[in-house]
C-alpha cells in the first residue's frame, strides 16, 4: 500500500498575486490543509505540468492557513509562476529541513544581512523573532538590492524601524531615481553594527557571491565560525534526504539546512 | 556462472517511474503491492550489501519512500554464492564476501551434486516448505565443500587484487585539499554517468513533472535516475541565463561521487557506499578503475 507519498504535492489556491518589484512577485496561497512550519524551512512549490522549486516562504510562521512565498522572475517554473493570475490551483509539499535555529537565538543580539530576494526568507524569521521579542537582545537587519526598484517590502520596514528592538538600514549597489540613500553593496553598511560580535549570531540570505562577502565581513567583524547561518543555494529536489542532489560534502541542505552554520562547511569545495 | 551485468538496483529502483498523478486523493501513483510483487534470483552477495546501503536511504529516513518500501516488501531475494568472478571484482576491499550471509530470502550454494539451499528469513522458508519432498538435509561433507569452495574464490579474489589490496583510510579521503589527486583520478573521465547508472548504490534521481495524457487537468509526476557526473546535474536557475552548477570541474564531481561512497556515506550511514561489485570499470568507458582509489587513499 502507498501511503504518506512525500512527493506528492497538496493543492493551494492561489489567492493574491503582489507585484513587489519589476522581477519579483509574491504568491499568497491557501493551501488545501494548513501548513505548519519554521522560519527557515522549505517548501517545493509545483507550477502544475511544468515542475516544482524550492521556496523558503516569506510569511509568518504563526500564520498556517495562508502562506506567501517570494519569489525572483529567474528560470522556467518562476516564469510561469509570475504568469499565473488569482484563481488558478499550485502545488505545494513541505516544509522540508531544520528551519533557523531559534532556540540558539534566545537572549543574544542578532544581525540579519539580507541581499535582493534574500529578504524574504528572512522576514519569516523577522516575523518569528518579533513574534517573541521580548526574547531577544537585538534584532539588527542590514538589507541591499542591487538598485532602489529591486528594494523589498519597503512598506514593512516602516514598522520595522519604529520597533524598539530592531535596527534596519539599507543600501543599494546603483543609485537612480533621485535615491538620498546609501549606495554600495551590503557588506558596507555592515562596520557600523553596535552589538557584541563575540556573543551576537549572524543570519544572512542572497546570492553565493554575496554570502562570501558577508561572511568574510562577519568575521573580521569578530562574529564566531558558529554563530554564522548560511542560506545555501542548492537545488533542493525530494526534500527528505533521498535524491541526493543538495549535497554540501556529507550535508544535505534539505535536511540538515537548507541554513547552514559556517562552521561545519567552511572546509568544502564550492561552498560559495 | 558469472555475477550478472546489472545489479538489481532496478527492480526495486526502476530508472524511471511515476511517483505521482495530481491533483488526486490516490497517491499511489498506480502503484500497488500486486503490482510490485515480484522474485528475484540470482543476486549476489555484493547485491545484499547494496541493498542494505539503499534501505538506510530509502527506507530509515525521516520519511520512507513508498515506491522503494512497496517493491522491497513484495520482492521475494534469491541469491546465490559467486563461483566466478569477474577480473573487476573487489567486494573483500570493502568488507564484502563473494557469497551471502545475511539479507537473503533464500541462498543457493552450488555444489558438486546439486545445490546447498538455505534460507535466510520466514519468507524464505515458507517458500522452501513447499518443496519438502525434493530437498534433502545436506550432509557434514557437503557443507564442508561448500565452505572450501567460498574460501577459495576468496583467495582468488584477493589474488587478482593483490594491486590494491588495501582498503581506503577514511582519514586520507577525508582530505579536502586533494584536488591534485582528484584532477589525476578523473583525467580520463568522459563525464558520460554509465559509472553512476550501473552502481548498485547510486540512488540520485530528478523529479521532474509532466501533463497527464490519460487524464486531462491531470499532471503526472516522474523520478528517474540521475548522475552527479554530468556537468547540468543539479544546475540551479540563475538571473541572465547564468545557470549556475554545485561543482563546476568533472575533477570536483568526480570527487563528489567517489567521497560519497568512501567517506561521507560510512560517515553518515556506518557503511561503505562502495560494495565492490566492480560493474562501474567494466562499464566505464574510458577504462577508469575504482581501485585506483584504494591506491592514492589506502592504508
Amino acid at each position: 500500500m502507498i501511503h504518506k507519498n512525500p512527493y506528492m504535492p497538496i493543492q493551494a489556491h492561489l489567492d493574491d498575486v503582489i507585484e513587489e518589484t519589476p522581477t519579483i512577485k509574491t504568491m499568497v496561497m491557501t493551501p488545501a490543509q494548513p501548513i505548519e512550519f519554521r522560519a527557515g524551512q522549505f517548501m517545493q512549490l509545483t507550477y502544475p505540468g511544468t515542475g516544482e522549486a524550492p521556496f523558503t516562504p516569506s510569511s509568518n510562521p504563526k500564520e498556517t492557513k495562508r502562506q506567501e512565498i517570494t519569489i525572483l522572475k529567474t528560470g522556467k517554473v518562476t516564469d510561469l509562476l509570475h504568469d499565473a493570475q488569482p484563481g488558478e490551483t499550485l502545488g505545494l509539499r513541505g516544509p522540508f529541513g531544520k528551519g533557523y535555529p531559534l532556540d540558539k537565538f534566545y537572549g543574544k543580539e542578532i544581525l540579519l544581512v539580507g541581499g535582493g530576494v534574500g529578504l524574504a526568507p528572512l522576514r519569516a524569521l523577522i516575523y518569528a523573532l518579533l513574534n517573541e521579542a521580548d526574547k531577544f537582545a537585538k534584532i539588527i537587519i542590514k538589507y541591499g538590492a542591487r538598485d532602489p526598484d529591486e528594494l523589498l517590502y519597503t512598506e514593512e520596514w516602516k514598522k520595522w524601524k519604529k520597533h524598539p528592538n530592531v535596527e534596519f538600514s539599507e543600501t543599494v549597489d546603483v543609485a537612480k531615481n533621485g535615491w538620498k540613500g546609501h549606495v554600495g553593496v551590503v557588506t558596507t553598511i555592515m562596520d557600523e553594527v553596535n552589538l557584541d560580535t563575540k556573543k551576537a549570531y549572524a543570519v544572512s540570505c542572497g546570492p553565493p557571491i554575496m554570502l562570501k562577502f558577508v561572511t568574510q565581513k562577519c568575521l573580521e567583524l569578530g562574529f564566531k565560525k558558529d554563530h554564522i547561518y548560511l542560506s545555501m543555494n542548492r537545488k533542493m529536489s525530494c526534500g527528505v534526504g533521498i535524491c541526493g542532489r543538495c549535497n554540501i560534502g556529507p550535508y544535505y541542505l534539505c535536511k540538515d539546512g537548507p541554513d547552514m552554520c559556517y562552521d561545519k562547511i567552511k572546509d568544502y569545495e564550492h561552498v560559495f | 556462472m558469472l555475477p550478472p551485468v546489472e545489479s538489481i538496483k532496478g527492480f526495486l529502483f526502476p530508472a524511471k517511474e511515476r511517483v505521482a498523478v495530481y491533483p488526486s486523493a490516490d497517491e499511489s501513483g498506480g502503484l500497488d503491492d500486486d503490482a510490485a510483487a515480484q522474485v528475484i534470483m540470482g543476486a549476489r552477495a555484493c547485491d545484499l550489501c547494496a541493498l542494505t546501503v539503499m534501505d538506510k536511504i530509502f527506507l530509515e529516513q525521516e520519511v520512507a519512500d513508498p515506491f522503494y518500501k512497496v517493491r522491497r516488501d513484495n520482492t521475494l531475494i534469491i541469491t546465490t554464492d559467486c563461483r566466478e568472478i569477474h577480473e573487476t571484482c573487489f567486494c573483500h576491499l570493502v568488507d564484502g564476501k563473494p557469497y551471502p550471509e545475511k539479507g537473503f530470502d533464500i541462498n543457493f550454494s552450488p555444489a558438486t551434486d546439486g545445490y546447498l539451499v538455505e534460507a535466510g528469513t520466514e519468507k524464505g522458508q515458507a517458500v522452501l516448505d513447499q518443496f519438502e519432498n525434493i530437498l534433502q538435509e545436506a550432509n557434514p561433507e557437503q557443507i564442508q565443500q561448500r565452505d572450501k569452495n567460498r574460501q577459495e574464490v576468496l583467495e582468488r579474489l584477493k589474488l587478482q587484487n593483490k594491486e590494491f589490496n588495501k582498503k581506503v583510510d577514511p582519514g586520507k579521503i577525508s582530505d579536502n585539499n586533494a584536488a591534485e589527486i582528484w584532477a589525476h583520478l578523473s583525467a580520463r573521465c568522459v563525464e558520460c554517468g554509465a559509472c553512476n547508472f550501473i552502481c548498485p548504490t547510486c540512488h540520485c534521481f530528478y523529479l521532474y513533472d509532466q501533463p497527464q495524457h490519460e487524464k486531462p487537468d491531470h499532471s503526472e509526476r516522474q523520478k528517474t535516475w540521475d548522475s552527479c557526473l554530468l556537468s547540468n546535474y543539479a544546475k540551479m536557475a540563475g538571473v541572465g541565463g547564468l545557470k549556475p552548477t554545485p561543482r563546476p570541474e568533472v575533477r570536483s564531481r568526480f570527487e563528489n561521487r567517489v567521497r560519497h561512497k568512501f567517506d561521507w556515506m560510512p560517515a553518515n550511514l556506518q557503511l561503505w557506499g562502495c560494495v565492490g561489485c566492480g560493474r562501474c570499470i567494466e562499464a566505464c568507458l574510458a577504462d577508469l578503475d575504482i581501485r585506483d582509489v584504494f591506491k592514492e587513499f589506502g592504508r
